[in-house]
């Protein structure tokens, strides 16, 4: 397949969620075997409507941390600030060092950008006329937004909300970014915090589990939320060979189709997400032959696993795959960042983890995912989320370039 | 490359459609509805450009519009529109849909909020809640119109269009769609009322200096904008070019060489005109139309529409720049952002 676009230089990544305050602690969770064990959410413990677990990442994960003159920021732009970062040492860049450059911001989120006044407009409708704390708080935390402002960055800057695909999509439009030129580096990643508006509206859905999650098991019953964000600094893949001390993994290439079916469910036949697949390929110049493994979406819920297990039955016979939410929770708008920072440094090791929580196959999925740290063949994975509202998007990521 | 506009589609306080727009920018008057706000104050009723989406049932049947929020609504009507103005599109299959948005659905969102607090948690409203989600007018958009590319949403208060635009010029230039449906969406709910009162009029002691735009008197608004765009090598425009965006440092630069152009500069949805010295002496070539469709985050994309309709027309509706017409530059001066406009 002929190769439509060059790829992105991974030079740098970050990463915080409840696997781990940092993405070596993460890797470090997801090879020792030990999946962190969900509970109820403790930083809000008002207006829950029933028990259900999370992945909560502890305040020590983040509090102690400088982020921002403004202390009144919000929880996902304290995730999201401590994985930029982390992304930014790994990559060797400074602050000063950005400046001379044309340096995008592309972020995927949820709560992040939603009006979550959920006290305030409490006491609104009380009658009362709160101070507007938590307003300016929503105001000064978009998470490109923040970012671009902490970092003092000058180039495009973008906060995109595309439900749970969102940092995927993000990180493929940043792709998209450097292949037209428009800046000589991009940050990209996802950053989602739990909050009480997001809990009751998954358990009224009736789509989370009461038990720690099981992505692809018989005995699954949905999914379990978590929170956190990952970032990675991506470079052109012709940048001067001079500035590169290292390159972490590439990302090849991006799909992204919507199926157009329905709001909340996929199409049971994955009819978007093998276009996106496709469109991902193709891009990428790969065909499904090379895939060694595959980072599914993974969630937990019914129909999430089914249709993944139908297009990886039918595209990608015979290929390894996992779901890496039984150590994170489902992050929402951080949960495809995570996962391809989890994927690319799964590259880097050679080897990936067992998928926490699955313990028993399913005759109707057919297949199943890893149940023991598997060492890699090859050298070339998919990262891919599916999302409400049928968006489907996937990144094929390499440990090699060309 | 430049980016053709194949087609507008509009949905404001000043009605529905181009038409509507250029009426609006003929008579230079729109008139608002006075919505009641709750203050320490007592009621205070704020005057807001709403837009009203009875004109969605020629695209739309009523029933299916029945789970479809007044959000979603604006957007289909603005989808729709822009596609029927750009005539026929040669195929579906390669469209992408970009939705920029300062707060998403904000009706929606605090309805879901009511069926917390109200009622007991456990009675917490699924369809509200899925209804909730930044992304439900793409998907409605999607849905109703059979467009299965890529999709995304962007929420970033006033740069959201400007924002989305980026990518959406990025998308043709790859050539990953062959068409975007690029639209901004935003609407009134009384709780963005309340906070705009207690942000810009209750601690707001004096007048802010403006040049034209004399923000205090503009009022709220909501509506939609889509703008059909495509390469310009795969056809002519029946409007105008994009001929470049520009962000951060390099603003300034584009700012001095304004020549054969106008300026047309929102009001921004929150902040003050922080820039207020620096744009004195651009006055003569500076407009705003706020006043037409009120101030919300993506007011950005409503002066794109005008831009684009004054260079099809190749006029100015106030007669102070008599110059023939081919170069517009819109502006948000608190971002550092511009989009410069081309004539055919």
């Amino acid at each position: 397949m002929k190769r439509t676009v060059l790829p992105a230089r991974v030079t740098g990544m970050g990463c915080i969620c409840a696997a781990g305050q940092n993405l070596s602690r993460c890797l470090s969770t997801l090879f020792e075997g030990k999946a962190p064990n969900p509970s109820p959410p403790r930083r809000f413990s008002k207006r829950l409507s029933r028990r259900f677990p999370v992945f909560e990442v502890p305040a020590s994960f983040f509090k102690q941390q400088f982020f921002s003159k403004n202390d009144n920021i919000s929880i996902t732009a304290r995730f999201a600030l401590a994985a930029v970062k982390e992304a930014l040492n790994d990559a060797g860049y400074s602050i000063k060092a950005l400046s001379s450059k044309r340096v995008g911001v592309c972020v995927g989120t949820t709560t992040g950008a939603a009006l979550n006044f959920l006290s305030f407009y409490h006491e609104y409708k009380k009658g009362n006329h709160p101070p507007l704390t938590s307003i300016k708080r929503y105001l000064v935390s978009n998470p490109a937004l923040v970012i671009k402002d902490v970092f003092e960055l000058d180039g495009p800057c973008q906060t995109v909300v595309n439900a749970c695909s969102s940092a995927t999509d993000a990180i493929g439009i940043g792709l998209s970014w450097l292949q037209a030129g428009l800046c000589d580096i991009v940050i990209a990643g996802g950053a989602d915090e739990l909050t009480p508006i997001a809990y009751n509206g998954f358990i009224s859905l009736m789509i989370t589990d009461d038990q720690p999650s099981k992505p692809f098991d018989r005995n699954r019953k949905g999914l379990n939320l978590g929170e956190g964000a990952a970032m990675m600094v991506l470079e052109p893949y012709e940048v001067g060979q001079s500035r590169i001390t290292k390159t972490r993994g590439y990302v090849l290439g991006y799909g992204s189709s919507c199926d157009a079916y329905h709001h909340t469910a996929p199409h049971p036949y994955g009819v978007g997400l093998k276009q996106a697949i496709v469109e991902a390929l193709a891009y990428s110049g790969k065909k499904p032959k090379d895939i060694s493994f595959i980072n599914t979406h993974g969630t937990g819920t019914l129909d999430n696993d089914k249709v993944e297990c139908y297009v990886i039955r039918d595209m990608f016979p015979g290929t390894p795959f996992i779901s890496t939410k039984g150590y994170t929770g489902h992050a929402l708008g951080a949960a495809g960042a995570i996962e391809a920072v989890l994927t690319i440094a799964c590259m880097e090791l050679g080897k990936i983890p067992r998928s926490a929580g699955f313990k028993n196959s399913d005759p109707e999925l057919k297949i199943s995912p890893v149940e023991e740290p598997t060492n890699l063949t090859g050298k070339i994975a998919l990262s891919q989320s599916l999302a409400f509202g049928g968006n489907n998007s996937v990144l094929v990521v390499s440990r090699e370039g060309l | 490359m430049r980016i053709a506009i194949q087609g507008i589609g509009l949905v404001g306080g000043f009605g529905c459609g181009v038409d509507a727009l250029v009426d609006a920018l003929c008579t230079q008057k729109v008139h608002p509805k006075y919505l009641p706000v709750s203050t320490q104050k007592g009621v205070v009723n704020l005057p807001v450009f709403l837009a009203d989406t009875a004109p969605l049932e020629k695209f739309v049947s009523k029933k299916s519009l029945r789970r479809v929020d007044h959000f979603s609504q604006m957007a289909l009507l603005g989808a729709f529109l822009a596609l029927q103005d750009a005539g026929k599109i040669d195929s579906k299959d390669r469209i992408g849909i970009i939705i920029s948005t300062g707060y998403g659905p904000a009706q929606t969102t605090f309805s879901f909020l009511d069926s917390i607090l109200d009622y007991d948690v456990t009675c917490a409203s699924p369809t509200s809640f899925s209804n909730s989600v930044h992304n439900i007018a793409a998907t409605n958009i999607a849905i109703s119109l059979g467009l299965n590319g890529p999709a995304i949403t962007v929420s970033q208060f006033d740069t959201s269009f400007q924002s989305a635009l980026i990518t959406a010029k990025a998308w043709l230039e790859e050539g990953r769609v062959n068409g975007v449906l690029l639209g901004g969406v935003d609407e009134y709910c009384e709780m963005l009322g309340y906070c705009y009162y207690r942000f810009c009029i209750e601690n707001v002691h004096k007048n802010i200096e403006t040049i034209d735009i004399t923000r205090n008197n503009i009022p709220l608004g909501e509506g939609a904008v889509f703008f059909y765009l495509t390469q310009e090598k795969n056809m002519r425009s029946s409007y105008a070019y994009i001929q470049d965006i520009v962000v951060g440092k390099c603003f300034n630069n584009k700012l001095n060489d304004l020549e054969n152009s106008i300026i047309i500069v929102g009001c921004p949805s929150c902040g003050i005109n922080k820039e207020y010295d620096y744009w004195v002496p651009l006055q003569d070539v500076m407009y705003s139309f706020s006043h037409l469709y009120g101030i919300m985050p993506v007011g950005f994309a409503f002066d794109m529409a005008v831009a684009s309709i004054l260079l099809k027309k190749r006029q100015i509706f106030s007669m102070k720049h008599n110059k023939l017409l081919t170069r517009i530059v819109v502006a948000n001066y608190q971002y550092d952002t511009l989009v410069e406009i081309q004539s055919n």
